[in-house]
């Protein structure tokens, strides 16, 4: 009975959180498919947490950080044979902008490249913050989700946009 | 509430500018950025960088995602198949478990393959029903069954998420494939509006448009009809887009009995009258 508990629940959370983890796995660089096996594993994973009596503080947050280390783990682990996730290259489809010519484009794409190479060197919860803001969450609806107060969120995006600032040559 | 004694912090600045710092900084930061050039441009700058990462962001991630349907299936179906207080879960997650061909099956092409191999299976294992007179025959030979050893299922290699997020997946079927089923079933001269040449499994579940997936299904002349047909057709694509039922599972009933199949899903010995189905599939 309280198995059966835990498996609607951890299914119910798969309901709320499967398209958010799975668009954070876009954006770190990974497949499409290769995001769905992920996500499958990180709430099987999120069973046996629970089904261990291990802590229930924050099961959003603890999903992102278990999503992420997947993908870095397997992206490791294939990296010298298949080249399944494309870590590296992840900017390399974007649209360009039309009226740029080859220059300016090179350029820009230099510019974005160096920018997301910031973003994906950031520690996991900023990463994470700075994810959920540009998913267009509040800072406070980002606050409840990961389980921090919202000036630990408004410093955790500082500390990130402070980080792509200098990378940027800002001013601070 | 300053980086220097002269100006506003970066995190405060966010949090103003999203509306959300607390009330009694608000006039303060306000009065501090009408004097400072410098936090005016500091703000503008991390939201410059800020637009410029959502933007790629969004691009990133605007590439649709599959319905979540199948993935919740898989979810619930491995939740149950896992062993009460095991450590199979952990196991699942050494690194080779990632490598070995089984786990580099993944789901959805394990749903694919499955239903090719049930396509194959139900082909040459099927007992076959006695069969039907090759020969011209009456309106009264139609058979509310297919007759396995013409008809015995063929489905495209389609995944759960593919079937339900593919909307007009139901093809024409060309002429000349019409007539080659109707002179296999003996019946090339049936009068045209007493059936139509119909897929056992419909494409809306994954089946093929192919000789072996189609046969004449009568209209009226029978309780367990076209019509009825659709019926349990509806009821399966709901129950497979919903989660809860596998869509091999879906393939195999239908096109193995499929009036057994709408007794099972309708559990009802008989077709449900219109009026009642919407109750039922709610």
């Amino acid at each position: 009975m309280q198995t059966t508990r835990l498996e609607d629940e951890v299914v119910g959370l798969f309901d709320e959180m499967r398209d958010r983890l799975l668009r954070y796995l876009l954006c770190l660089g990974v497949q499409l498919h290769d995001g769905e096996e992920i996500v499958q594993e990180s709430f099987l994973l999120l069973f046996q947490h629970l089904q261990r009596g291990k802590s229930r503080e924050n099961l959003r947050g603890w999903l992102f950080g278990v999503v992420r280390n997947l993908a870095l783990k397997v992206h490791r682990e294939n990296r010298a044979s298949a080249r399944r996730f494309q870590f590296d290259q992840p900017l390399a489809r974007l649209p360009s902008d039309r009226d740029a010519n080859p220059e300016q484009e090179m350029s820009d794409r230099q510019r974005q490249e160096r920018l997301w190479a910031v973003v994906r060197a950031l520690p996991e919860q900023d990463q994470v913050c700075l994810f959920l803001r540009a998913e267009g969450l509040r800072y406070r609806d980002i606050g409840n989700m990961l389980g921090i107060s919202l000036g630990s969120v408004a410093a955790s995006l500082a500390r990130s946009l402070g980080k792509l600032s200098r990378a940027d040559g800002g001013i601070r | 509430m300053t980086n220097s004694p002269l100006h506003v912090r970066d995190d405060q600045l966010l949090l103003y500018a999203a509306g959300d710092l607390a009330e009694p900084h608000v006039r303060e930061v306000s009065v501090h950025l009408e004097h400072c050039a410098n936090c005016r441009a500091r703000l503008a700058e991390l939201q410059g960088i800020f637009c410029e990462i959502r933007s790629v962001h969004l691009q990133i991630a605007a590439q649709p995602l599959p319905s979540s349907a199948g993935p919740r299936a898989l979810l619930k179906a491995q939740l149950a198949d896992l062993p009460r207080g095991g450590t199979s879960v952990s196991e699942r997650s050494k690194p080779n478990a990632w490598t070995s061909p089984q786990r580099l099956l993944n789901w959805s092409s394990a749903v694919a393959v499955a239903t090719i191999v049930l396509a194959v299976i139900f082909m040459t294992q099927r007992t076959p029903r006695p069969a039907a007179p090759i020969t011209s025959m009456a309106v009264t030979a139609l058979s509310d069954m297919p007759d396995a050893r013409f008809t015995p299922g063929a489905v495209v290699a389609a995944t759960q998420g593919q079937v339900c997020s593919d909307s007009e997946s139901q093809a024409n079927i060309p002429v000349a494939m019409k007539t080659q089923v109707l002179h296999q079933y003996g019946i090339a001269d049936a009068p045209s509006e007493a059936y139509e040449v119909d897929y056992l499994i419909t494409p809306e579940l994954g089946g093929a448009t192919d000789i072996h997936n189609l046969w004449p299904e009568p209209y009226d002349h029978t309780v367990w009809n076209a019509h009825v047909k659709d019926q349990l057709e509806d009821r399966l694509r709901q129950l497979v887009c919903r989660g809860d039922l596998d869509l091999a599972t879906a393939q195999r009933d239908i096109s193995t009995d499929w009036i057994a199949a709408y007794r099972k899903y309708f559990h009802a010995d008989q077709p449900v009258p219109a009026s009642s189905l919407t109750r039922i599939q709610s």
